[in-house]
């Protein structure tokens, strides 16, 4: 093993880009805890060190194969033949460049800490946020199970501080909700692990390895194994009906965190059932597309009325007072977004075409993108009225022209429009989608398989419409119109919150036009991937 | 007929006990002569174990040999004509037991200094109790296995009374000491129909008589052995607070002196799984795959979960952290004894593994409780809000402690849990499976009441006029403490091999030829 200095960028980038913010976090816990610049630029310089690796990461992979590139592998518990097992594939390698980039964007935007309502304990926020990168990165890279299952747990604890410690006014029941969702999740997936391992001769936790067996586990078992695996990642994803974590999570935790929650974590979900759930289990996989396929569009169709809900106002009881309330927050409406958004993925997946693997892909990575735009400027507005309710401004654009630019190019790639990036994998998503078509003479749902799958994805595209009623209505609704004579003083976007958006806006518009370059990473994986799953019926042998 | 010769080279085998029953006759000396010199009495009881210690791990490596007599022979396991067995899994335990009892030394010291009367008293009792411990340990008949069982019970129950004019403390003490009485009780009756029936106390002779009797076509009828399989685990279930006889545990546990609490929920617990591996190999299995035709394995499953639902849903509720550490070590139970429904070699190791790290974690977290309790003046899990503000060390600590028993990686508690889940699934089987699928649940359920600890200490403001008040000095004897057993669950979450191969390593030597 080779772990020179040189190597850390060569090599072991990978290992680089876990462990820079482990350091990170360990520096920072021996700051004074009133050295607020030193403890923020700590967690600057370890989040800029994977942000900057991407570049030599993107240098060194090569696209022509689906193999597994730049890997590391060193014994770490023999007893059980765990490795220390990390590397990329064209699926991957889209997740950690997302999840380098929105860590280093994150703490851009956690740089006013100090003016945070809930402003104490700064070493304990950032020593978290860094630990969770390690997370996120973490799972991105491994390709051992055990290793996978420990990263993704070890994220959960960082992000209950931070929802729980750091969030709005239902911060401590959104933490332990996510807590135990993700858990419960979690601990289903940790059974079917076992289970893979003890199946296979020899015993292993290598994904790879399991890869490679694929064909051998059928039958009843496996297919609750599948569904096991399912219900872990749906939680995370989130797929209605697991998704009632989620508004809340995204709408107490601060604007950074709802940032990697929506950029990242979500994506864990889907970057799992892909890595693990479908080559590992591709029997299961096929007799479950259906399954997929419907929850898919219940997500996308049902994310986007309950956004639309936040527009026309949703009466709350608080349990407190027992007084009525109509909460039309417009982070909630960006939340259910998300689980609309996600959505798109699911049904490109359940198709398991080629367009559709790459549309869900792609639109992990765009929605990373727009989502983060989005709950970052619904954190700009916030910041200056602290308030989030869409009928309490009106007319900003008066005195916000920069920030209502930016907010109008996030919504429009959000809502799908041609020459964003949202356009290129929703479209992909659907084309894959109308592709697929079950056996002759099966119904799936009362409905004939054939057309199955082009009726639903008739269905789904309504979310589309939905999407674009609802973010023009609140853009109306916040931006247009006479100015709200309380807002007469706010300010326009600062030199910072410039530069957390721009990156992100730069990527939207350029994966709109020009999509080529993050298509031709995945592409060799995606049809590796697809070719596994060739008993999809309607994927030629 | 035993040879006496034999008989005196084998006491050989008895060198830490001798060592240990040493120790606390000088304790009950020093006691005499030097009143009220706590720090005496605790560095004499710290440098007493630390002794045993030593000698066990001598013992340890000279195995199989006798330490004494390194010449004698060494084919026989048995010693003293069966009743005991000398193997690497009964030292396992010894080692396990005496580094329990030195933790408890070390965090009983500070507590026991402010008492009126009673620290003498508290270290030779403790350590008497860990001498019953070994002996439970390497107990293989029936008769020596109730004794050093109600060894252990006797001195217990006075310790749980230690505290003079605490109401709680003698209530807890009585408490202990009927449900005992009946536990014990019902043990001895399922034994005697062991005796009646095979004509002998030794468990492996009972296994084997019992598998002649089936093979006569003489068997045991189902209903007798339903009774005596019942009547017996009552005396372990009790020992290990198993549902149903986990009665006592929450009140014993916040009765008793804290720390006497601690040792309560590590020491004994772990001796009575040592003893009910020896007893459940020796009676239900025998070599050769000869199977007793109990329905043993379904009993043990029903009391598993049985356990851990009652662990993991009364601690739910708890507001007093005594009362939850309560739940939450009978829920562990469960899980430690899910292992004993497969009860193959593999599922034994993983249970081993799983009570050193179970050790460690619970001694950290009841060390955190002792402090809250003595230096804080917080019993409750409500009293506990915003320390993490004021105290943010001890509660980092305390989080890692509750993170390790609710099960998450980086820590050993993770890392045990997958052992046990994991040698459950190898076994195979939709009884297994099923388990499996209860025991993780189970762990979720746990996360909310450890979550609510936590969430306690760091989501929560502090009460008025509490914010910013200085924390008190924590003594040497408990940071020492609290750093080794953070260390040790971050070390075996991280690092777990070592204590992999040895526990396997253990029942390969010792217990194996008989599962």
């Amino acid at each position: 093993m080779d772990f020179s200095f040189a190597s850390l960028f060569g090599s072991h980038v990978l290992t680089t880009m876990v462990f820079a913010p482990t350091l990170g976090a360990l520096a920072i816990l021996f700051l004074s805890p009133k050295a607020n610049r030193a403890i923020k630029s700590v967690a600057l310089v370890a989040t800029a060190i994977p942000a900057a690796a991407i570049l030599p990461l993107l240098k060194q992979f090569e696209t022509g194969t689906a193999d597994f590139q730049l890997v590391t592998r060193v014994e770490w518990i023999p007893f059980f033949n765990i490795h220390y097992f990390v590397g990329v594939d064209g699926i991957s390698i889209t997740m950690v460049v997302l999840t380098a980039m929105l860590s280093f964007l994150c703490v851009i935007a956690s740089w006013n800490f100090e003016d945070w309502h809930s402003n104490r304990g700064i070493k304990g926020y950032f020593a978290l946020f860094l630990l969770l990168e390690t997370g996120m990165m973490g799972v991105f890279v491994a390709l051992d199970f055990f290793l996978f299952y420990v990263f993704w747990e070890v994220m959960l604890l960082p992000m209950y501080f931070l929802i729980g410690i750091w969030g709005g006014p239902r911060r401590e029941y959104a933490a332990i909700k996510f807590f135990l969702y993700t858990l419960f999740g979690s601990v289903l997936m940790l059974v079917v692990m076992l289970a893979f391992y003890f199946s296979v001769e020899p015993h292993t936790f290598s994904i790879p390895d399991l890869m490679g067996h694929g064909s051998a586990f059928k039958g009843t078992w496996w297919l609750l194994a599948f569904i096991g695996l399912f219900i872990g990642f749906a939680i995370k994803v989130p797929v209605f009906p697991f998704h009632t974590w989620l508004p809340d999570a995204h709408v107490e935790a601060p604007t950074p965190i709802s940032v990697i929650l929506a950029g990242v974590l979500l994506k864990m979900g889907t970057y799992g059932l892909l890595r693990i759930s479908y080559p590992i289990l591709p029997e299961a996989a096929r007799q479950f597309a259906p399954v997929m396929m419907m929850l898919g569009v219940i997500n996308i169709i049902y994310g986007a009325l309950c956004a639309m809900a936040q527009i026309r106002g949703v009466p709350r009881l608080n349990p407190k007072t027992g007084e009525m309330t109509v909460e039309r927050d417009w982070k909630k409406l960006i939340a259910y977004s998300s689980v609309s958004h996600m959505g798109f993925c699911l049904i490109g997946m359940a198709a398991c075409t080629p367009a559709g693997i790459t549309g869900a892909v792609l639109q992990m990575w765009n929605h990373g993108c727009i989502t983060s735009m989005l709950f970052m400027l619904v954190g700009v507005v916030y910041d200056r009225a602290h308030h989030r309710d869409i009928d309490g401004f009106g007319g900003l654009w008066a005195k916000m022209p920069a920030y209502g630019s930016m907010t109008a190019l996030a919504f429009m790639a959000s809502l799908g429009l041609p020459g964003l990036s949202g356009f290129v994998s929703e479209v992909l998503c659907f084309i894959g989608a109308f592709q697929a078509s079950g056996p002759a003479g099966e119904a799936y749902f009362f409905i004939d398989a054939p057309i199955y799958y082009k009726l639903l994805t008739g269905i789904s595209v309504l979310g589309v419409v939905f999407g674009a009623a609802y973010f023009l209505w609140s853009y109306q609704k916040v931006f247009l119109g006479p100015l709200n004579p309380k807002y007469e003083g706010i300010t326009d976007m600062t030199p910072r919150e410039h530069a957390m958006l721009w990156p992100l806006a730069i990527l939207v518009v350029l994966f709109g036009i020009f999509p080529a370059p993050i298509i031709n990473l995945m592409t060799a994986s995606v049809e590796h991937l697809v070719r596994n799953q060739v008993r999809m019926p309607w994927i030629g042998g | 007929m035993l040879d006496a010769r034999v008989v005196l080279q084998q006491l050989g085998y008895l060198a830490p006990e001798a060592l240990l029953t040493v120790v606390v006759l000088a304790l009950i000396g020093v006691d005499i002569a030097v009143r009220r010199n706590v720090r005496v009495l605790g560095l004499l009881a710290l440098l007493g174990t630390l002794a045993v210690l030593g000698v066990l791990f001598r013992a340890w490596s000279a195995y199989p040999h006798n330490l004494f007599y390194p010449d004698a022979p060494v084919a026989e396991t048995a010693i003293f004509g069966g009743s005991a067995m000398y193997d690497r899994f009964g030292l396992f335990f010894k080692i396990l037991f005496l580094v329990a009892a030195g933790m408890a030394v070390l965090f009983t010291q500070p507590v026991v200094s402010r008492w009126p009367r009673g620290q003498g008293e508290t270290y030779v009792l403790m350590l008497s109790c860990t001498l019953g411990m070994m002996f439970m340990a390497s107990a293989n008949d029936l008769l020596m296995m109730y004794l050093s069982l109600e060894f252990v019970s006797v001195t217990s129950y006075i310790m749980a009374g230690l505290r003079q004019r605490n109401q709680r403390s003698a209530e807890a003490s009585l408490k202990y000491i009927i449900y005992g009485a009946a536990a014990s009780g019902m043990m001895l009756y399922g034994i005697t129909f062991l005796y009646g029936l095979t004509g002998s106390l030794q468990v492996d002779a009972i296994g084997a008589k019992l598998v002649e009797l089936q093979g006569e076509g003489a068997g045991v009828p189902q209903t007798m052995s339903l009774v005596i399989s019942v009547l017996v685990m009552a005396g372990f279930g009790y020992k290990i607070a198993a549902a149903p006889f986990h009665m006592w545990c929450p009140d014993v546990y916040e009765g008793a002196p804290t720390p006497i609490t601690a040792f309560f929920s590590v020491g004994p617990k772990a001796a009575g799984f040592a003893m009910l591996v020896r007893f459940l190999a020796g009676v239900y299995q025998t070599g050769g795959g000869e199977q007793v035709p109990f329905d043993w394995n379904l009993i043990v499953a029903l009391l598993a979960v049985l356990t851990m639902a009652v662990g993991n849903f009364g601690a739910l509720q708890q507001q007093n952290l005594k009362r939850l550490m309560a739940y939450s070590s009978i829920g562990h139970s469960g899980y430690v004894l899910l292992a004993f429904v497969a009860f193959g070699p593999e599922n034994v190791a993983s249970a081993m593994f799983y009570l050193v790290v179970y050790v460690i974690m619970n001694v950290g977290a009841f060390v955190v409780v002792i402090v809250l309790e003595e230096r804080f003046g917080i019993e409750t899990v409500d009293d506990c809000r915003g320390l993490g503000w004021r105290a943010p060390v001890l509660c980092a600590l305390m989080t890692l402690f509750m993170l390790s028993l609710t099960g998450l990686p980086p820590t050993a508690g993770f890392v045990g849990k997958l052992f046990l889940f994991g040698e459950l699934i190898q076994a195979g089987g939709a009884l297994n499976i099923t388990l499996v699928v209860a025991g993780v649940m189970f762990s979720v359920i746990s996360l909310y009441y450890y979550a609510r600890v936590i969430g306690a200490m760091f989501l929560f403001r502090a009460r008025e006029g509490e914010e910013g008040v200085a924390c008190p000095a924590i003594p040497l004897a408990f940071q020492a403490l609290l750093w080794l057993t953070a260390f040790g669950t971050l070390w075996y979450g991280i690092f777990p091999e070592g204590l992999f191969r040895a526990t396997k390593e253990v029942v390969v030597q010792g217990i194996l030829p008989k599962i």
